[in-house]
């Protein structure tokens, strides 16, 4: 083969490729038919021998580990394995024997071994299976092992074995040496697994939005091991709500497994699953992107107050939407029959274009967005109002504020828009960007 | 439309060259198990794949193309990897290489036995690049020689193995004793 062409090859294999060397590169290949061919031996040549390296040391630690443990060895077949679905045979009697060590109590010593020889990645560290709360609003506490609580400072990093607990109106992020991140709703109570073969957590109730990285080979992070609404994932975007009975899983991007670990569905992009003690986890159906709760980087933040003209007792949460009925009700038990809301925060655009903003509220709204008052119907009385068309362009984002009241019971607010190419629809949470005016923070109750 | 049964037939049959694409790429054997295997699942959930053999494996690398944009966004891979035209150019090459399942098999088993008969600080060399992942910068570190020297002693090794592949195949019956 051509050296330069060899050259070349190794250096893409290496990612050192200068600019000028990858159109060189390019010119070659297009150029001449043998070099194509050359580079595709090359590759396929690369490929193998990774290939064969892996399945070679599988098969060492595999034989090595079945020599150690012949109880294991005769059960693995039938083991959990099969909701693995991976093409290697001996991969497949490796997780097994993964699975089944840790089942019969092995714990962390023949973990750390078999991983280690497995995937030729790191040993799973402790310190990588803790996160750290980067980010809380209102009440958040954290549970040590002997039920003993503090409240939470940002920047503590989480033991193996705490819990997080978040009350109502108060959220928590928890975010992994890796990258992983998890936004924590309101009323959630979440602990790390005391477990180091990978990422355990126990969503004992509550919800939850996950980014998760792609984590090491064979140590997938597992949320509620052992429990009707396992979920098994390796990297993806997904949200997790649980309650008393039942779990629902609703996937951004990726894929996650889901349900009991023999009977666990994979549930893709766009697509949710729902599991209960009583059943098993149901096969995915497609959900349209806005049901999806992205987390509290995205939505309004809502300043709350007891009373018609934004004073007395207040409280401040984020939405993800504005598109309310309480009708008789009150955001917060502790109102009484009036109150008052102001949404801040930032808006941005899907495309560059002519908006329409719309509001259906009762009793009152204002709506400005970039500095204009585009609405102000202080006794608008549950009519759909439309604004002045205002122009938007893409990649910016505009200031939005609303401030709403009610008193007459019938109480709804809707924030919807349109363009000449997008239908009329609610504000959805991922063109909102909450404000972050953490000073009013103190007067939570 | 194809069904299940001759989608994965055909996916069988374009195993290794669309792996072998999937490497080219993302140049990590882990990273490409992962998103061959992503691309499996796609590909077998979509209802319009091609029937035709070519058009069928130009589809699916057109899928784990999108797989690989989109793993290297998440790593910020150096921004060359981004340069549409190599991209078409590896794409083309693809086009052209013959799927040949049955053969690439037997090169693989050739291959275990070659890698075998390595001297230690040869497969060392292999190990670092093709198993450890690291560059030949970092393999020059270790050993303390240069990157160019590290390049040369991969080429003359992988001309070794594939010297040994051919011979092994031409004696006939790989992997038979």
């Amino acid at each position: 083969m051509n050296e330069r062409l060899a050259e070349l090859l190794l250096a893409w294999e290496d990612d050192t490729l200068s600019e000028v060397e990858a159109d060189e590169f390019a010119d070659l290949l297009g150029n001449d038919s043998a070099a194509r061919a050359n580079a595709v031996d090359h590759f396929s040549l690369s490929c193998a021998i990774g290939e064969q390296l892996q399945e070679s040391l599988h098969d060492e630690s595999v034989v090595r580990e079945l020599q150690r443990m012949p109880t294991v060895a005769r059960s693995a077949s039938e083991g959990p394995s099969a909701s693995r679905p991976r093409s290697r045979v001996g991969l497949l009697i490796t997780v097994a024997v993964l699975l089944m060590v840790g089942f019969i109590g092995y714990r962390f010593d023949v973990h750390k071994l078999i991983l280690d020889k497995l995937g030729g990645q790191a040993v799973v560290n402790v310190e990588d299976l803790r996160p750290k709360v980067t980010d809380t609003f209102g009440d958040v506490q954290i549970v040590r092992a002997d039920d003993s609580t503090n409240n939470i400072v940002e920047g503590a990093t989480l033991g193996l074995g705490h819990s997080l607990r978040t009350s109502k109106n108060s959220y928590a992020t928890l975010l992994f040496p890796d990258g992983t991140k998890f936004e924590l709703r309101g009323d959630t109570h979440i602990r790390i697994e005391p477990l180091r073969s990978g990422k355990h957590l126990t969503l004992q109730r509550g919800g939850l939005f996950a980014s998760v990285a792609p984590q090491p080979k064979g140590a997938p992070l597992v949320i509620n091991p052992d429990s009707y609404d396992r979920v098994e994932v390796v990297g993806t975007r997904f949200e997790f709500v649980r309650d008393a009975t039942t779990s629902v899983v609703r996937v951004e991007t990726g894929k996650v497994e889901f349900g009991a670990t023999e009977r666990a569905v994979e549930v893709t992009k766009r697509r949710e699953s729902t599991a209960s003690s009583d059943q098993q986890a149901t096969a995915p159906r497609p959900i349209e992107p806005e049901t999806i709760w992205r987390g509290w980087g995205h939505g309004l933040r809502g300043d709350y107050y007891d009373s018609s003209s934004f004073g007395g007792q207040h409280f401040a949460r984020i939405d993800p939407r504005i598109d309310f009925h309480w009708g008789k009700q009150v955001p917060d038990s502790s109102f009484k029959n009036e109150f008052s809301v102001r949404w801040t925060g930032e808006i941005e655009v899907p495309q560059s274009g002519e908006y329409t903003f719309w509001t259906v509220a009762h009793y009152g709204v204002r709506l400005s967005v970039n500095g204009e008052s585009l609405i102000n119907s202080w006794a608008s009385m549950g009519a759909e109002e439309d604004g002045r068309p205002i122009e938007l362009v893409k990649g910016k984002r505009y200031p939005i504020e609303i401030e709403y009241w009610d008193r007459h019971g019938n109480a709804k607010m809707r924030l919807l828009w349109s363009s000449p190419s997008m239908p009329k629809s609610v504000v959805d949470q991922q063109w909102l960007y909450p404000a972050n005016n953490e000073n009013s923070d103190a007067e939570d109750k | 439309m194809a069904d299940d049964e001759s989608l994965s037939r055909l996916f069988l049959q374009h195993r290794h060259l669309l792996l072998s694409y999937i490497h080219a790429l993302v140049r990590d054997s882990n990273d490409a198990e992962d998103i061959f295997q992503e691309v499996g699942v796609r590909v077998m959930k979509k209802e319009q794949a091609p029937t035709d053999s070519r058009e069928f494996a130009a589809w699916c690398r057109g899928i784990a193309r999108n797989l690989v944009l989109h793993h290297w966004r998440s790593k910020q891979r150096n921004p060359v990897v981004a340069n549409e035209r190599l991209l078409d150019m590896l794409e083309l090459a693809y086009q052209e290489a013959e799927p040949a399942e049955e053969l690439s098999k037997q090169r693989s088993i050739a291959l275990a036995d070659c890698l075998r008969l390595l001297p230690d600080h040869s497969r060392d060399v292999i190990n670092m690049r093709y198993f450890e992942g690291l560059t030949s910068v970092e393999i020059g570190e270790r050993l303390e020689r240069s990157s160019a020297a590290v390049r040369k002693v991969l080429s003359r090794v992988r001309a070794q193995l594939e010297e040994c592949i051919e011979s092994r195949l031409a004696l006939g019956g790989a992997g038979d004793e």
